[in-house]
């Protein structure tokens, strides 16, 4: 595990709020939107959103205990506990069906083993990443000038011509491929720092790879917004669920 | 034939009158029977009810003397309201006897109502609970069993989170004659410490009441030793997402808004914003800035809610207090590292919610990414850049209310506001001279039929914000620089309640000079009988309380995730207390059952160390939290379980009142507010607040 892994681990061991407002933020939308893919509908967004918590509070558990060289990766972490929980509430639904009291599953930690037997799906192994490059958009967008990222959001985002945004902006068009180089390059930094932060494993690192954001400029960008548009959708899906709960 | 048939007649009509005759002497008679009776019976419970009151008067005299002998000044004022219940109960029993009898006796009942009239209104000091039947103080009838003198309760309102009830009210002509703006109906905020409302809730709402009477939020308030209320304007309309739904739907569907619907938006959102830069001008933050929180009547956007309004210098720690989507992320942030209210901009936060409004009502539904919500709707696109600035970062946002307002003026102005350009807006552009700003407000009035008020409006200044100085950091009073005081003391509150004055209890009546020798002989006698009496060997788990059980039901989810530490207990730092002073002793109160146990004491173990920092002695000696106080802890619960969970109740009153014989001189009360924020209150025996924790609630 890197460093800065190390460094995060930490942090939720020694109980940082702000490392575990961090997890939450990031990766809450995940988690919840996962658990109602296993629930198949049969459990309410209420309930996923105490089941969330329950994994969280599981993850904070855990975290003492968790082993780094036995090479879990952090999506199959994540995952493994949401599981756990999951199907602790289901059993204690069933218990309750048949009237009867129930004691609480003991977490399987076997998940810290590569060969454990949780299989993270392709839809779960995509959004996780998703939601990290979502979190260095985030963070870029806090680093850069309010009207650099606006350039970028335009530019990027929203598809528009150079021409138009400059116009737009009352500015030539060469400040606007500057402004969008700076947010761009700040946006590939923390792309690099979030994937390292919240990666158990090299493999894990190397996604930056296949998603196509260590391709050039015109590669990076169309990855960035096909990344911010699909996490968007995500969140907004799961701000709804939450919204009508 | 016909004398005989005359004859019949005459007698028919004779024996008529002579029943109607037996009938109305009956009457009479049994009329003046009743009056005598009702005289003499009614008589005799009046001279009762006269010895009663009169015994009552006399017993609380003496009482009231040892008290001030003894120092005890709370027991005084206790003493003197028995008093004066003893002396007006004698007063109408003797008004009854002297008076309403007799006249009743000599059929002078219409002479009543003129004699009544005459008697001098005497206001009662707070919501008076009385049978829905009766009427009210003043002759107003009451509903659900509240009144308030001068008003008459027309209707309710849903109650916010606070806890709080609202009352919609008509004032009578003289109270109305005495309000700012002279409103036929105003809304009435309620708290009632016997109702379920508790002392930190009244304390909060209290602290910027002199700063909203000033912007006219507040237009009349009352606090006595149980109760606190106090009145607004009132606005007849929808909230403002009722009204946005409404505009929406008055379209093609997710074609956003055009033409006179998006005029009107712009025209809600400047109103809001005039009202914000008001309060930021006046050094106050609104908090909950949000479409439930903005009344739409007549045209025009009213922000309501008073609940969560916070000085800008407050030495409070910020709170996560707000609603989500409308609350900027980074103050949660903040609030979970401990940081200060005054070491912030709280301004920017409103701001941030103005932000979240204007998206809202251009995307009718709320920004679930913050700054980086997308935009689903056409919508122009200076407005879109508006409010992505006002949700950008803290440091990076519209710095003023006044700045946002500017931009959004300017949009408003153009005739096509699809055609302005983000660049054009005076906030990117470097702000407009003083002949385009004059054009940019005639404008504004005339853009839009539902802009009238607007017409000849110049803008209005931004006021600066006035630079204050706390100058007493328990109470937080503070004063401006430039001389005009405000003051936020609680006791200066009460003392700057409107025309209708309350009666002073105990001592403030008290003016004779030699009256004065004695109860200053009196106070040194009892300072030093009490510091005799400080050390109580008896032990606290020996005070005389009923034992019960108490069956503790815990949100499984909550505790683990307090447990798990995601409740920001951890980082933050505590801030300081008082000193104790002449109290010394403390004991902590658990005040709401359903707080999680491990939580709670976390919260108080660090509570405990800043309090012991400062020279606290724990009440029994053995630690706040170990052994003794624990036990406390548990039979509080109990007694607040019984007593119906009032913390006002009786039987916690009483025990109050024994917890202070045992030398405790002051309370941390722990409770729970709407969104499960922890908030501890250190609170004098005699009920005044020394200070006030916060723990931000878990972030679910």
């Amino acid at each position: 595990m890197n460093p800065m892994t190390t460094t995060f681990v930490a942090r939720l061991r020694d109980r940082d709020d702000t490392a575990w407002f961090e997890l939450w933020t990031v990766f809450g939308p995940v988690i919840r939107n996962q658990l109602f893919r296993w629930g198949r509908g049969s459990v309410g967004a209420a309930t996923v959103e105490d089941l969330t918590q329950d994994t969280l509070t599981a993850l904070s558990k855990s975290i003492d205990r968790f082993d780094p060289t036995r090479g879990a990766r952090f999506s199959t972490w994540l995952l493994a506990i949401a599981k756990h929980v999951l199907g602790d509430e289901m059993d204690r639904r069933h218990a309750i069906k048949r009237g009867r009291g129930r004691r609480p599953a003991s977490l399987d930690e076997a998940y810290m083993g590569v060969s454990y037997g949780v299989t993270p799906d392709e839809v779960y192994e995509r959004a996780i990443f998703q939601a990290k490059i979502y979190a260095a958009i985030r963070a870029a967008q806090k680093d850069s000038e309010f009207l650099h990222f606006e350039v970028y959001r335009m530019r990027v985002f929203e598809g528009r011509a150079g021409k138009e945004v400059a116009t737009q902006l009352g500015m030539s068009e060469p400040t606007v491929s500057r402004h969008l180089r700076r947010v761009r390059d700040c946006i590939r930094s923390h792309v690099e720092d979030v994937v390292t932060l919240y990666s158990f494993t090299d493999e894990e690192s190397a996604e930056v790879d296949s998603a196509g954001l260590a391709g050039g400029d015109d590669l990076f960008d169309e990855a960035i917004c096909d990344i911010y548009v699909a996490h968007s959708r995500v969140v907004e899906d799961d701000e709804r669920r939450l919204a009508e709960r | 034939m016909i004398l005989t048939f005359a004859s019949i007649f005459l007698q028919f009509i004779l024996a008529t009158l002579l029943v109607l005759f037996l009938i109305v002497a009956g009457k009479a008679a049994i009329s003046i029977v009743s009056r005598i009776c009702g005289f003499a019976f009614g008589g005799i419970g009046d001279v009762i009810r006269m010895l009663a009151g009169a015994i009552a008067a006399v017993a609380m005299v003496p009482l009231i003397l040892i008290s001030v002998m003894f120092g005890r000044w709370d027991r005084v004022d206790y003493y003197a309201i028995g008093l004066r219940r003893g002396g007006r109960r004698l007063g109408r029993a003797a008004h009854s006897l002297c008076v309403r009898r007799p006249q009743r006796l000599l059929f002078l009942d219409g002479v009543q109502p003129g004699l009544v009239h005459e008697v001098p209104h005497v206001p009662d000091e707070g919501p008076t609970d009385m049978p829905s039947s009766k009427k009210a103080a003043g002759g107003t009838p009451s509903r659900g069993g509240v009144s308030f003198p001068g008003y008459e309760v027309v209707g309710t309102l849903p109650p916010g989170g606070s806890g709080a009830r609202l009352y919609i009210a008509s004032p009578d002509e003289r109270t109305r004659a005495s309000l700012a703006g002279a409103p036929p109906q105003v809304v009435i905020k309620s708290f009632d410490l016997v109702g379920g409302s508790s002392l930190p809730q009244i304390v909060r709402e209290s602290r910027s009441l002199d700063a909203a009477r000033s912007l006219g939020l507040v237009l009349d308030h009352r606090l006595d030793e149980r109760s606190f209320w106090y009145a607004m304007p009132y606005h007849a309309g929808d909230h403002l997402g009722e009204v946005v739904r409404r505009a929406h739907q008055g379209g093609v569907d997710h074609d956003g808004l055009r033409g006179t619907a998006l005029r009107d938006v712009l025209g809600f959102e400047i109103d809001l914003l005039e009202t914000l830069d008001r309060y930021h001008g006046q050094g106050l933050w609104h908090k909950d800035v949000k479409p439930e929180n903005i009344i739409v009547h007549d045209g025009v956007a009213h922000l309501v809610d008073f609940g969560l309004v916070t000085s800008l210098r407050s030495a409070m720690t910020l709170t996560t207090h707000g609603t989500e989507y409308f609350r900027d992320p980074e103050m949660v942030r903040m609030a979970m590292q401990g940081v200060k209210v005054h070491e912030v901009d709280g301004a920017r936060f409103d701001v941030y919610g103005a932000g979240a409004v204007l998206y809202y009502m251009l995307e009718n539904t709320f920004p679930g990414h913050g700054g980086l919500s997308r935009f689903g709707r056409p919508s122009p696109e200076a407005l879109r850049w508006i409010v992505r600035r006002a949700m950008a970062d803290y440091d990076r946002r519209y710095t003023t209310a006044a700045e946002m307002l500017g931009d959004l003026r300017f949009v408003a102005a153009q005739s096509d506001p699809w055609a302005v350009t983000p660049a054009s807006l005076p906030s990117v552009a470097g702000g407009v001279d003083a002949e385009s700003e004059d054009a940019i407000v005639d404008s504004v009035a005339s853009v839009s039929s539902r802009t009238p008020r607007l017409r000849g409006r110049r803008p209005v200044a931004t006021q600066s914000r006035p630079r204050l100085s706390v100058v007493n950091w328990w109470t937080g009073a503070y004063r401006e620089d430039a001389g005009r005081g405000i003051s936020t003391d609680l006791r200066s509150v009460i003392s700057s309640a409107p025309v209708r004055e309350t009666e002073g209890p105990g001592t403030a009546s008290i003016g004779a000079g030699l009256f004065l020798l004695m109860v200053f002989t009196a106070a040194v006698v009892a300072f030093f009988v009490a510091q005799a009496w400080r050390y109580d060997s008896e032990s606290l788990a020996s005070v005389d309380l009923p034992a019960t059980s108490l069956t503790w039901s815990w949100d499984a989810n909550a505790w683990q995730l307090e447990d798990a530490g995601i409740g920001g207990l951890h980082g933050s730092t505590m801030p300081t207390p008082p000193p104790p002073g002449d109290l010394r002793g403390v004991i902590s109160l658990n005040d709401h059952e359903s707080l999680d146990p491990t939580e709670v004491d976390q919260f108080l173990d660090r509570i405990e160390e800043s309090v012991v920092s400062v020279g606290w002695e724990p009440a029994g000696g053995e630690g706040l939290l170990g052994g003794i106080s624990f036990q406390i802890e548990a039979i509080i619960l109990a007694m607040l379980y019984k007593d119906g969970g009032r913390s006002g109740g009786p039987v916690t009153q009483r025990m109050i009142g024994q917890l202070e014989e045992k030398g405790v001189g002051a309370l941390i009360l722990v409770e729970e507010d709407g969104e499960r924020d922890l908030s501890a209150t250190l609170i004098r025996i005699d009920g005044e607040t020394l200070f006030e924790w916060r723990q931000p609630a878990p972030l679910d």
